[in-house]
């Protein structure tokens, strides 16, 4: 015997064996499944409220941090920084000294005087910030500016290119008045080569303009100061932000009362997402220090796959076969098998779904700088105004059926509410303009269908806004 | 009792991945690779060692359609069930599903070669036990 005569009788008599199933195992099946699909949610949701808390966390870690860090950045920079870039003649006659008072204010106090040989005048400037809230990014710019070689020449230059702004706010030039006479008293007198950058300015232009200011400024022994940010705006702007970004899509059905599992199942297995879009406009308001509201038009189109599959046609084909056996005495026996074999031919429906929307989102968002790099976290509702649906879906008795812009259809016009968490990092690239990039996850809360409708449809959207930023407002902050 | 367990997890997996059949072969032959593999993993969790058995006689004479034509289908699934279980396991995946000895290399993480002798040695060891059974019998 050859072995494949042997193997296909096993095969024949084998194959088509079928054991009994326990009559609960489709119970069992389905109640797993059950529990699969909540372990899966839970997860899902778990991790989601995880990247919200770990982002918060994150983004107060950072600023408690930035701020305790820039305030003792700053009295080092000071200390060091500011006498070594004197001239050693004048280094022994600096001293800096730097106070906090105990109620988180910041006092420090620059003593400057004369050698003996000039005359000697004490000038003291004290910069105090009043509010706690205001701390980080006022020792920040302060500290930014110091960084130039010579203090000097970096307070004459924020003079000259704007104001600060804020009722409660003294110019600049009020603290920097002293500092001025001083020193152009000194350079006028005798040591040109005392501080080279001041003899080197434009003194005419420069210095008549200070003095213009200054005369219509009272000088105190201890003021205020609210310099703007460099390289950002001033509190209050207003920005446009023009953006698109590209979607990935989760939709979750689940079913309404009275429908079958095998729809759920056979609508789960027809469609499949596909690279969707987002496009918008939006209008950001500062607010405060640190806090930024926006809100404007966004489009967003969900894309799907809707591939179906259903039988059209059924072909029964005779086949008899005929076989002569010759028995032991020699007689021959014609045998005759009939079998009849059913051929299924099946039509396939591809269509591709468009789910479209036009939305208003309502956005809070906290904004710090980090090396240059503005961060954001932004969320808040987004309001849903208009949705309209093109394409094919399954109806209850698992037939394609089309849905159509205009046409009375199983989803909703207007979807309602959904909430938006978002981190933008913005760099600014020109004085009005900087891009954003901003990971974004979307969860609508309603379902897209009707009540009526057969199966609930949910999306979650997650992308990347890609964007361009424009400060309308006027602009007087440096770079 | 491992087989219904091997089922219930097969239909949960078919159900989970349903979304990833994309209609390019038979449904049928999609849900039967989805069970083959499922059941493939509770074998390699067992560490499945395939090594040779020498309770067969290679000598022996060849095995002629009438010793075998009137067994049942009970009595060739008993006598498969009673073969070691490297030798079932190929010649159930050669055999009745259908696989070649590259796919099963693959799927059982062994060599081609040692597919194809253990399923020579299962053959063998089959015919050798209905034989045996033949003779119980005469």
């Amino acid at each position: 015997m050859r072995d494949n005569t042997f193997d296909n009788f096993i095969k024949e008599k084998v194959n088509n064996h079928a054991s009994a199933v326990p009559t609960d195992m489709w119970q069992r099946i389905m109640q797993e499944k059950k529990k699969d699909r909540k372990v899966i949610w839970w997860n899902s949701q778990l991790l989601l409220i995880a990247g919200i808390l770990l982002m918060s966390i994150a983004a107060g870690s950072y600023f408690w941090y930035n701020a305790a860090s820039n305030e003792n950045d700053f009295a080092i920079y000071n200390q060091k920084n500011v006498a070594n870039e004197l001239p050693s003649n004048r280094k022994k006659l600096l001293s800096s000294t730097i106070q906090k008072s105990s109620n988180i204010e910041a006092l420090i106090n620059i003593e400057v005087k004369a050698s003996s040989a000039e005359p000697t005048e004490k000038t003291k400037a004290a910069f105090i910030r009043n509010t706690s809230s205001s701390k980080a990014n006022s020792v920040e710019t302060i500290a930014t500016h110091l960084s130039v070689s010579n203090p000097l020449f970096s307070l004459r230059n924020r003079l000259k290119l704007g104001q600060p702004k804020g009722k409660n706010n003294i110019d600049g030039e009020q603290i920097v008045q002293p500092f001025m006479s001083d020193w152009e008293a000194s350079v006028n007198k005798s040591n040109t080569n005392f501080l080279p950058e001041i003899s080197k300015l434009n003194r005419p232009t420069g210095l008549a303009n200070l003095k213009t200011n200054m005369n219509a400024l009272k000088i105190s022994g201890f003021q205020k100061i609210d310099c703007p940010k460099s390289g950002d705006a001033q509190n209050g702007d207003w920005f446009i932000e023009v953006y698109g970004s590209p979607d990935l899509v989760t939709k979750q059905n689940t079913l309404n009362k009275g429908t079958s599992t095998r729809l759920l199942q056979s609508k789960d297995s027809s469609e499949s997402r596909q690279l969707s879009f987002t496009a918008g406009v939006r209008f950001s308001k500062e607010l405060g220090e640190n806090m930024v509201f926006k809100t404007g038009f966004q489009f967003t189109q969900m894309n799907e796959k809707f591939t179906n599959r259903i039988e059209n046609e059924r072909r029964l084909t005779t086949v008899v076969t005929t076989r002569t056996i010759i028995g032991s005495q020699g007689q021959t026996i014609l045998v005759k098998d009939t079998s009849v074999t059913e051929q299924i031919g099946y039509s396939q429906t591809t269509s591709y779904n468009r789910y479209r929307s036009i939305d208003i989102p309502l956005l809070l968002g906290y904004v710090f700088t980090l090396d240059g790099w503005q961060i954001g976290v932004n969320g808040g509702p987004i309001l849903n105004i208009k949705s309209w649906q093109e394409g094919e879906g399954l109806d209850a008795n698992l037939l394609p059926v089309s849905f159509a812009k205009n046409k009375a259809t199983v989803y909703k016009k207007n979807t309602g509410f959904g909430l938006y968490g978002g981190v933008s990092i913005i760099k600014w690239v020109g004085a009005r303009t900087s891009v954003f990039a901003e990971p974004y996850i979307r969860y609508n809360l309603s379902s897209l269908t009707n009540s009526s409708s057969i199966v609930n449809e949910k999306y979650k959207l997650s992308g990347m806004l890609l964007g361009v930023r424009y400060n309308l407002s006027n602009f007087k902050a440096t770079h | 009792m491992e087989a219904e367990d091997m089922l219930q997890d097969a239909f949960i997996r078919v159900f989970k991945y349903i979304h990833q059949f994309k209609f390019d072969g038979s449904f049928e032959g999609w849900v039967r690779r989805v069970v083959v593999n499922t059941a493939l993993k509770y074998v390699t969790k067992k560490k499945l060692k395939f090594t040779d058995t020498d309770d067969y006689n290679e000598a022996k004479n060849q095995l002629q359609s009438y010793a075998y034509s009137n067994l049942g289908e009970e009595e060739i699934l008993k006598l498969i069930n009673q073969l070691p279980e490297g030798y079932r396991l190929v010649f159930n995946l050669n055999i009745i599903e259908g696989y070649s000895h590259d796919e099963i290399a693959k799927m059982l993480k062994i060599e081609a070669s040692t597919s194809r002798s253990q399923l020579v040695k299962a053959r063998k060891m089959l015919q050798n036990k209905i034989l045996n059974m033949h003779k119980i019998a005469v």
